[in-house]
């Protein structure tokens, strides 16, 4: 399958201030030497502990790091990333952070409509509207509420029903569940599945939980300090882990650990 | 449920605030005074009765108006009796001398009471101060409106963006800061013919660098909000992202201190006035009155009190009120 979104040897980069007057900021490298591709429909799970730069390679891809080099392409076209705007009904980006990634100045209506009228269709935007509610699951008695009376799930639903109101062809999932409940990510996560299989909207989906990986992925990029440890299916990764980094992140998820440590605490039963 | 935007939820706040909900009434009622002063105000502004001068607070009288000629002004004579004919109306005034005028001369007979006294022109001064509310708060609002729209328009072209534009306009705020706000004021109001209106623009010209600081920070700060990220992202243009996203979350400081900036104008308006360089007479400023009495302070000290109390009133009333919208205003109490 042809590839929707391609990076090949990426980096990027932050400014560090300098202290002294005299002395001039640099620049940090967060990401070194980043390759993959991700294809249509495909849900490409981004894993790695904090500080890894998995948050910094969704963004960098939308143009929000100050400074980046290496060769971006989208449907084999290379592009700027900082200089994407014919690019932004393509490619859309969700935020970890539901509670402060919608302006607190405008209502659950007033925030998609405003998307809704910068993308034209031929459709009205009423239907378009309800489509959106209906595919994100919003309840209608949302639209005239303001975020700060959203639950944190509600909240990015409607992140999601902005993005998908551009209907983009990838949707980069910054930690989208880890600030909610364990019974709300399960339906986030549904409905993002739901997109990829019958929108054939390609995900990038970072998280540290393993767990969702497992249940929700298809391919894993695993990443430490920046690089990529390690990708591959779910399933392969998951099974026969090839990097020590890997090997560590998976004996490090709760379940699998516990096992671990009742061997090290009854040497005797288990041998 | 009904759905709260963030200022009704300010204004719930600043009903529980005694102080706030105190200004409030005294700006209501400086703006009802300023409203209805034909109505409220007993006499006209400029109605001068030369025998009731510098007459206490409190003081009853008994007047006679009456036209020369219809195309003559109309005279105001104060009056201890009036007696009436057919044909002629005869009355005593204060030195006791009897006139008769013809009946078609005569226009009414008043009985005036004098609530706040008169000042040395015999005008009655509650009637000025119900007609100077109009001025004190056309200037407050005009000067304070041109402020704010100065400042947070350079305020928010020098905050969205570094660039040789937005360096220009925040060096420009800094020398404006270096004069000092008086004597810049007088120096401009001097330039210029005395006016109400010379002295709205120059206020609010003086008073826009702090308005224009205020908003570049609070826009420094907003932009980096990921709701504007978010904006930028979903495709919309720089333009509108700072009109329609980031702007309407700075309002809250910029309404704070348009508030008090009111306050601050009309401050400088009286100081104006009372200078000479402001509204001239006999237009009923403040600032004016207090100086009209300060000649007869040790006599007649309710000429200039008066007007003093009134402007203490409107300034402390908007400055309560400011001080509450801060409160109500602030971020923490925006419930996440």
């Amino acid at each position: 399958m042809p590839s929707v979104v391609s990076l090949q040897g990426v980096s990027a980069y932050y400014p560090t201030s300098s202290d002294s007057f005299f002395v001039q900021s640099g620049w940090t490298r967060i990401l070194e030497d980043i390759s993959f591709q991700l294809s249509a429909g495909e849900i490409l799970s981004i894993v790695g502990e904090s500080g890894s730069g998995k948050s910094t390679l969704g963004k960098s891809i939308v143009g929000l790091v100050p400074k980046i080099s290496g060769t971006f392409a989208f449907r084999s076209k290379t592009y700027n990333p900082l200089d994407m705007d014919h690019l932004r009904e393509h490619i859309q980006i969700i935020f970890q952070d539901p509670y402060s990634s919608m302006n607190p100045m405008m209502t659950v209506s007033e925030t998609l409509e405003e998307v809704i009228r910068l993308y034209p269709k031929t459709e009205e935007l009423n239907t378009r509207m309800s489509r959106l509610l209906d595919r994100a699951n919003i309840p209608k008695d949302a639209l005239t509420k303001y975020p700060h009376e959203l639950s944190g799930g509600q909240r990015q639903r409607v992140c999601i029903a902005r993005s998908l109101a551009v209907e983009p062809e990838v949707l980069i999932c910054d930690e989208i569940v880890s600030a909610l409940d364990v019974s709300v990510q399960a339906k986030i996560l549904n409905l993002l599945k739901d997109l990829a299989e019958q929108k054939s909207i390609a995900i990038l989906f970072t998280t540290h939980d393993l767990h969702v990986v497992e249940s929700f992925a298809d391919n894993v990029l695993v990443m430490t300090k920046g690089k990529i440890a390690e990708s591959g299916s779910v399933e392969d990764i998951f099974q026969n882990p090839a990097n020590d980094y890997t090997k560590s992140l998976l004996e490090a998820v709760p379940g699998k650990n516990h096992a671990k440590e009742s061997e090290i605490l009854m040497p005797s039963s288990s041998s | 449920m009904q759905t709260k935007g963030i200022w009704q939820i300010a204004w719930q706040s600043m009903r529980s605030n005694a102080a706030a909900m105190g200004g409030l009434f005294m700006v209501a009622l400086v703006m009802l005074l300023g409203a209805f002063a034909p109505v409220i105000a007993p006499m006209h502004p400029a109605t001068q009765v030369l025998d009731f001068r510098n007459v206490p607070p409190g003081f009853h009288g008994k007047v006679i108006r009456f036209k020369y000629a219809p195309a003559l002004p109309e005279q105001i004579e104060a009056v201890t009796s009036v007696k009436k004919t057919d044909l002629h109306i005869e009355f005593v005034n204060l030195a006791g001398k009897a006139r008769t005028i013809a009946r078609s001369q005569y226009i009414s007979e008043d009985n005036v009471y004098y609530l706040l006294g008169t000042d040395h022109f015999g005008r009655d001064i509650f009637s000025r101060i119900v007609y100077g509310a109009r001025i004190s708060l056309i200037v407050g609002f005009s000067a304070s409106t041109i402020s704010m729209l100065i400042g947070v328009i350079l305020g928010a072209i020098g905050g969205y963006r570094e660039s040789f534009a937005s360096k220009l306009i925040m060096r420009f705020t800094d020398v404006m800061f270096g004069f000092p706000a008086l004597l810049f004021l007088i120096g401009i109001t001097a330039a210029f013919d005395p006016s109400l209106t010379v002295v709205f623009l120059a206020i609010g010209f003086v008073s826009w660098p702090g308005m224009c600081r205020l908003m570049r920070g609070q826009v420094l700060k907003v932009r980096e909000e990921l709701f504007v990220s978010a904006a930028k992202t979903l495709g919309f243009q720089s333009q509108r992202i700072l009109w329609r996203h980031i702007l309407p979350n700075c309002l809250a400081p910029i309404l704070v201190t348009y508030t008090l900036g009111i306050a601050g104008a009309i401050m400088a308006e009286a100081s104006l006035s009372f200078l000479g360089l402001g509204a001239q007479p006999p237009t009923p400023s403040w600032g004016a009155m207090i100086n009209n009495g300060k000649d007869f302070i040790r006599t007649a000290p309710w000429i200039s009190l008066s007007p003093g109390i009134a402007i203490a009133i409107t300034v402390l009333g908007f400055n309560l009120l400011g001080d509450g919208l801060r409160d109500a205003l602030d971020p923490k109490m925006q419930g996440k």
